[in-house]
């Protein structure tokens, strides 16, 4: 038994997170109704503390747990810190606007901590059934946190629709997962790799892998749950869902391709990636275009953005099934850190963008229309202007950090291209991809610039009563546009700790 | 005589999902889910795995089934009230795209046969190795005790997320 | 007959069904129950295989079967539980009523 506690004490970050998951729920049960305020400070706590036990680790090598169900490494812990921005994020940017939505309760908080915990460990699985097991917990939160503002009809809507495709895509999942361990007979992601040979039992169980994990990123063509669940649910949640679940998703996507099928197995994934990254940014840019509601609009761009980060998927790839080419491998890290650098920026202007929609326009609902926009500049001059940095961020226009992002994809999917050429391969899906990439990000400067239009451009409506916002909303919204200017301005140590994140992965 | 088993086991739960997929009401579909969960059961045991078998019963048949039912009685959906179908045409083209999954995930094991093909291994005479209690106890609680662990997160995840759709007053 | 391929066809099959019962029907509790019946096929598959496995790579695949239980049960409860908050505000347990949101 003590054996096992100093096992666990590598796991302090995402054992923090639960146990305050479970303060929280003992909290909401025991205070009184008027102190309820006070629950989503449990919150941040907790994740204050999640975050210096996380950073004690960083730097430290790998660490396997547990027979190797869990390996702590750099990656993990990147993508870890991420989360955990990202849940103190929504619990500032959730004062206030839980009261006003009648769920400021402890289960609010405890759910987004388990959530929190969950993606963190699905983050650091090795075993593919704690793997499953973390992105359930995950998922079960994430569900309920949908539809927790239950008397509103579009907020049931979005939970009915995000349970029954992700359980839907669950099953998939876990039949992929039930091939791989037939065709192995093992389930830790390491040993997977060590099985020579083309199977079509492994081949089937990676097919219905990446459809499971294409739901849970968000990929076209499983994209259809992500408008109706990011315009119905609660907007914290929105971004949080936005930001968190894509980070983990990716996560443990890309330890599964790239730790379990690597090298030649290569080959016959990029591919099916290189079709869904196209059909990703196509989809997602050009429905966007169309839409009148901000919130629907993002939740295009999300999946847009999506696309963008599965570029660098596709480029590392195609990279890694051309190993003989001298010079190939050196550029894996690189791309590899673009991509974790752009879930960070990734990370900041979304959220940023959701606390903005939380404002509310009308008592319940929140600032999503576009008419509810028109003329912010003049009722809330320091909002606009935020929400301004964080949409042409989106739109990849510089000095901002998504164009960073932006850039280090499509240079990553460049270079790989030049690597090519240079040694005698004419083949031209890594530059097909990134231009294409690039014509679709020019789509979407003309829907994100549309809503600065109306904020700076059009006069206020006048039934648009204004709801002042919490401290802790306006902290969110400044410390979010800051972060987004540095992460433009001086992107090297950023990009340096990124791709630090990215050694546990490829080196 | 195994054999025989065997294939009445896969008609019977075919069948039953094949009808559970097609009632129109849900109490008849959930019965047929009964009867689905029950072969299964019997399908582990021949497997050798009766610790898993009973579980199976217990949760499946204990826990699931009956939140199916209590939702279907606290529901009471009128026949009237059941809704409407989808039409011919979009279930004719479901079905397709089911079978076209089917026959290929059946491809998938038909065509890695030096792996899934043959009988199962003998399991050595009066051997409680495989499928006991014991077995699958030493598993959770040594190599797979994280995961274990990790269970009883999701419980209380998934009814604090339960109890707070739910509950009338919070 | 009794084999291991066979035993991964039923599962296959079984699968497959519960697939067209989540993109067929419109009740909600019977596509709720399609996806049990294809979490039930998944431990099928996980089950045989950890029959053929028997003698190596430990007991991964009981185990498996074991969570899969336990998800599914948690699944279920999270699940009908959206869909009573569901029925409970719009009267109806018709997925195709669920259309507030459009392009």
């Amino acid at each position: 038994m003590e054996h096992l506690i100093a096992e666990m004490k590598p796991l302090s970050p995402v054992l923090i997170v639960f146990t305050g998951a479970l303060a929280a729920l003992l909290a909401g049960v025991f205070s009184k109704k008027e102190n309820s305020y006070a629950l989503p400070y449990i919150g941040i706590t907790t994740v204050a503390f999640a975050f210096v036990a996380l950073l004690n680790y960083w730097g430290r090598g790998m660490i396997w747990l547990l027979q190797g169900a869990i390996r702590i490494d750099s990656f993990g812990l990147y993508i870890s810190a991420i989360i955990l921005i990202a849940c103190l994020i929504t619990f500032l940017a959730s004062i206030g606007y839980a009261k006003r939505l009648g769920f400021e309760h402890g289960e609010y908080i405890s759910l987004l901590l388990f959530a929190s915990g969950g993606m963190m460990l699905l983050a650091m699985s090795a075993d593919l059934v704690t793997l499953f097991l973390s992105l359930e917990i995950m998922s079960i939160s994430i569900y309920a946190l949908a539809g927790m503002a239950r008397h509103r009809q579009k907020c049931n809507e979005a939970a009915l629709k995000y349970f029954i495709l992700g359980a839907f895509s669950t099953a998939f999942l876990l039949f992929g997962i039930a091939l791989i361990y037939g065709a192995t007979a093992s389930t830790k992601i390491h040993a997977i790799a060590q099985v020579q040979g083309l199977k079509p039992l492994l081949v089937a169980g990676l097919g219905m892998l990446i459809v499971g994990f294409g739901f849970k990123v968000g990929a076209a063509p499983f994209h259809v749950w992500v408008p109706d669940a990011y315009e119905g649910a609660p907007a914290t949640v929105t971004g949080f869902m936005a930001v968190a679940v894509k980070a983990a998703g990716f996560a443990a996507l890309l330890r599964v391709i790239l730790i379990a099928f690597p090298g030649t197995w290569a080959e016959y994934w990029w591919p099916v990636f290189w079709a869904v990254a196209l059909l990703t940014m196509f989809l997602g840019n050009i429905i966007a275009v169309f839409q009148k509601n901000v919130k629907r609009m993002l939740a295009y761009s999300g999946i847009a953005h999506t696309g963008y980060i599965l570029i660098g998927l596709v480029s590392l790839g195609i990279a890694g099934s051309e190993p003989y080419i001298p010079g190939m491998k050196a550029l894996m890290n690189p791309i590899a850190g673009g991509m974790l650098f752009y879930l960070l920026a990734y990370t900041f202007m979304t959220l940023g963008a959701f606390a903005v929609i939380s404002l509310a326009a009308r008592d319940e609902d929140d600032l999503e229309t576009l008419d509810d926009f028109s003329g912010l500049s003049q009722r809330k001059p320091v909002v606009a202007l935020a929400m301004a940095v964080f949409l042409i961020s989106m739109a990849g226009v510089p000095p901002f950090g998504g164009f960073i992002a932006k850039f280090y994809v499509f240079k990553g999917a460049i270079d790989v291209q030049g690597m090519l050429l240079a040694s005698g391969v004419k083949e031209y899906h890594a530059l097909a991809l990134a231009i294409l990439g690039i014509i679709t990000s020019m789509f979407s400067v003309y829907y994100y610039l549309r809503v600065v239009w109306f904020m700076y451009f059009r006069e206020p409506l006048e039934d648009r009563p204004s709801v002042a916002p919490s401290w802790g909303l306006h902290f969110v919204i400044f410390a979010s546009s800051v972060a987004i200017v540095v992460l433009g301005i001086l992107p090297s140590g950023f990009f340096s700790v990124a791709s630090r994140g990215a050694e546990a992965l490829v080196r | 005589m195994s054999d025989v088993m065997f294939v009445a086991l896969a008609v019977v739960s075919t069948a039953s999902a094949l009808l559970l997929v097609t009632r129109r009401n849900p109490l008849y579909a959930a019965l047929c889910m009964m009867v689905l969960f029950g072969t299964t059961a019997l399908l582990f045991l021949k497997l050798s795995a009766p610790f898993l078998a009973a579980m199976q019963v217990l949760v499946y048949g204990g826990a699931v089934l009956m939140l199916f039912l209590f939702t279907i009685m606290l529901l009471n959906l009128h026949p009237e009230e059941l809704g409407s179908e989808k039409g011919l045409t979009f279930k004719l083209s479901a079905g397709i795209l089911s079978a076209v999954l089917a026959i290929f995930l059946i491809y998938a094991v038909k065509f890695s046969r030096d792996m899934t093909g043959g009988s199962f291994p003998e399991l050595p005479a009066g051997s409680a190795a495989f499928g006991s209690a014991e077995s699958v106890g030493e598993g959770i609680f040594d190599a797979f005790v994280l995961p274990f662990e990790l269970v009883s997160v999701l419980i209380v995840a998934a009814v604090a997320g339960a109890i707070v759709l739910t509950k009338k007053k919070l | 007959m009794f084999t291991v391929d066979n035993c991964l066809v039923l599962s296959a099959v079984l699968f497959a069904i519960g697939v067209f019962g989540v993109i067929a029907r419109r009740n909600l509790l019977v596509i709720l129950m399609s996806i049990e019946v294809m979490l039930n096929a998944v431990n099928l598959a996980f089950m045989s295989f950890a029959r053929q496995h028997a003698f190596e790579g430990g007991n991964a695949g009981q185990i498996f079967v074991l969570i899969v239980m336990a998800v599914a049960a948690a699944e279920a409860a999270v699940g009908l539980a959206i869909l009573l908050a569901f029925f409970r505000n719009r009267q109806t347990a018709d997925a195709d009523e669920a259309n507030l949101m459009k392009n």
